[in-house]
């Protein structure tokens, strides 16, 4: 185990090196800078672009830029976010952190409702149940989310108007969170949360779904499950103690690239739900070509990348016993 | 049949009539079209056929494992007497009562070691959930029972082998831990599904000296199916040859290997080399094996007469007409062949 992880973070160095490079030049290549929108500015004379931009230290080749960037990346320190002219880390932080708990809740929905449904349509193949469930989660995998979602807020209104429910809105904190009780903050945000993370996870689930039943289709024919019933196990025993934890092998190969999903945010429901996470954060940062902020969201993605990859590898040999971690 | 079959104290599994049908979109597939034989306690009996005779899906359905749908147990019924002598129907039985009968008094081994054991258990663990599912005993004493079963058929450190995964095994191994696992409530019925085929030759002589020496331990009887002739000499003491999905032939091993009464076996018993019979006299040419000509038919279309017909050398056009019954020609030795009286008669004249 230790040698493998040594060796595993040998070869992160020039991983994460080459990945630096392609990122913080990638973002350079984008016409214009952080300054573009000064500049087209009447009002703001050429001496004070001029002092701004050797401020930002835009004025200097792309590659110098890159090595102060990198100088600094390798003391701790991401550089500085051009809007808020303050340290990226500080300013993306609370927002990933909010982020992850959207994330992280989604997920427990996603995987909730796609095992059952997935081990649901193979051991019921082709009945009407594992049809009809398919056509619904596939018509809600093509429905546009963001659309969705305003459907579903409309509908949350109507409720509230028909019942007088305190159902929340968006957001993520309600407007007296300051003075509630540390397991009233709790509830307060996990109410927050339930809706935009369970109708995520419902308009998700068809594809891992779909997966899940395919390994388990391929699993339910194979010798040893016959093997099993031949031994009188209930079929309770044939589908989740022999099939399941060898149908779920792949799925598990694939849980390290969560990682870094779980900080890149939950996409268009957070701008929908104006909930503070990171996505809205990141739109804005490029569409303002906030150089540090992206570069630096994206390295921290990338480390995470990478010890998902190693996480995901000693799991399986966890499970697997085929497969030696090495 | 049922009555003679059922009330004769040794016999352990009887089946009748047994039609195991499969609903395709293409028709319904006889895969099995009215079998019947019967097993008596302590006997082996040899179920030989080409693949797609129907052999399997026989012994899938006295387990009861047919996938339904699409298959379906059409009519028929299998009368097992089990250990406590009471004749039961396994095709009326619920499937919980099934459960407590497989793995239990039916155990069975299948054809591919390498892919019947679930990769994710230890071959321990594998062995014992079988011990604990019908034996009552709690997972220490079962896996002390594995271990047991393990030095039972012949693998050596037992102690150490009973933690390891099932790739760490070989071949034979592995079948050796399938036979462990099928053994390990002591049934009364093996049914050994071609549990030699996918097995190096040296392998499948120990694992067929190791299923007769374990036969003579337990007292089992041992339902072989088996397209290898050798093996069935070795082995078996009856034996029932099946084509398209019915028992052609069924009879004891010396006098269906001696004097078979339908071309089918004949084709079959022609086409292995006989050491003694076809042996090779210097300066002569060579003799070639005989080939059986054709395939086997499609099941979803079998010819209306005799399912052999169209590949046989015999054939006369009576043969076409209706499917022959299986006639008794002395001594227990059934055949399906309108024309074995003559085959009889042939036999006479040469050793005449």
């Amino acid at each position: 185990m230790f040698p493998f992880l040594i060796r595993r973070f040998f070869q992160a160095i020039p991983t994460l090196l080459l990945a630096s490079v392609l990122i913080f030049f990638v973002i350079s290549l984008a016409p214009g800078d952080f300054l573009t929108p000064a500049r087209l500015n009447p009002g703001i004379s050429e001496q004070q672009l001029a002092n701004l931009s050797a401020n930002f230290g835009l004025d200097r080749p792309v590659y110098v830029q890159y090595f102060y960037w990198m100088k600094n990346l390798l003391q701790g320190d991401f550089g500085l976010s051009f809007q808020y002219t303050q340290p990226v880390l500080p300013v993306i932080w609370p927002r990933i952190v909010n982020s992850v708990y959207l994330v992280l809740l989604n997920l427990v929905f996603f995987y909730a409702i796609a095992i059952p449904i997935g081990v649901y349509g193979a051991v019921r193949q082709n009945s009407l149940g594992d049809k009809s469930i398919n056509v619904v989660l596939y018509f809600l995998l093509g429905f546009p989310s963001f659309f969705l979602f305003l459907i579903v807020i409309y509908l949350i209104l109507q409720v509230r108007n028909a019942t007088g429910w305190d159902i929340p809105l968006g957001g993520m904190t309600s407007g007296n969170y300051d003075q509630l009780s540390a397991l009233g903050k709790f509830w307060d945000v996990l109410s927050h949360l339930l809706i935009p993370a369970a109708v995520l996870a419902i308009t998700d689930a068809a594809g891992l779904t779909r997966v899940i039943r395919g390994l388990m289709l391929e699993v339910m024919r194979s010798d040893y499950i016959r093997t099993a019933r031949a031994k009188g196990v209930s079929e309770r025993t044939a589908i989740w103690k022999h099939t399941f934890r060898n149908a779920i092998l792949p799925i598990i190969a694939g849980i390290g690239g969560l990682l870094p999903a779980a900080i890149s945010g939950a996409g268009f429901v957070e701008v929908v739900y104006a909930y503070p996470g990171i996505t809205p954060m990141l739109l804005t940062a490029i569409t303002a070509s906030d150089l540090y902020l992206i570069a630096g969201f994206t390295v921290i993605s990338t480390i995470l990348l990478i010890i998902g990859n190693a996480l995901s590898d000693i799991l399986l040999a966890v499970v697997d016993p085929r497969i030696k971690v090495g | 049949m049922t009555d003679h079959a059922t009330h004769k104290a040794e016999v352990l599994l009887a089946v009748n009539g047994l039609k195991t049908y499969f609903n395709t979109d293409d028709g319904v597939v006889k895969s099995v079209d009215g079998v019947t034989f019967h097993i008596n306690k302590g006997e082996t009996l040899a179920v030989v056929g080409e693949s797609g005779s129907g052999k399997s899906v026989t012994s899938l359905s006295i387990m009861r494992l047919i996938p339904m749908p699409p298959g379906e147990i059409a009519g028929g019924e299998i009368v097992f007497s089990g250990t406590d002598g009471n004749p039961r129907d396994i095709v009326k039985l619920s499937e919980a009562e099934m459960r407590k009968i497989r793995g239990n008094d039916i155990a069975m081994i299948f054809q591919e070691p390498m892919t019947s054991l679930n990769p994710v258990y230890t071959v321990g663990d594998q062995i014992a959930e079988a011990v604990m599912l019908h034996q009552d005993k709690n997972r220490k004493d079962a896996m002390g029972a594995a271990t047991d079963m393990l030095r039972f058929v012949g693998i050596p450190a037992p102690e150490k082998r009973v933690n390891e995964y099932p790739h760490q095994l070989s071949g034979g191994m592995r079948q050796r831990v399938m036979i462990a696992m099928a053994l390990s409530c002591n049934p009364a019925l093996l049914i050994a599904d071609e549990p030699t085929t996918a097995l190096d030759v040296t392998i499948q002589a120990q694992i067929l000296d190791l299923m007769r020496k374990l036969q003579k331990d337990i007292g089992m009887s041992i339902l072989f199916i088996t397209h290898n002739l050798g093996v069935v000499a070795e082995m078996a003491d009856r034996v029932v040859v099946m084509y398209g999905g019915r028992v052609v032939e069924e009879g004891d091993v010396v006098e269906i290997f001696k004097a078979p009464r339908h071309p089918y076996t004949m084709g079959l018993l022609n086409s292995i080399p006989r050491p003694g019979i076809d042996a090779h006299v210097p300066g002569t040419p060579r003799k070639r094996l005989e080939a059986i000509p054709g395939n086997v038919p499609n099941p979803l279309n079998l010819p209306p007469g005799c399912a052999f017909e169209p590949r046989c050398k015999f054939a006369i056009p009576d043969c076409s007409k209706a499917v022959p019954a299986l006639e008794d020609t002395g001594g227990g030795h059934m055949a399906r062949c309108i024309r074995w009286q003559e085959f009889a008669k042939a036999d006479q004249g040469v050793t005449a």
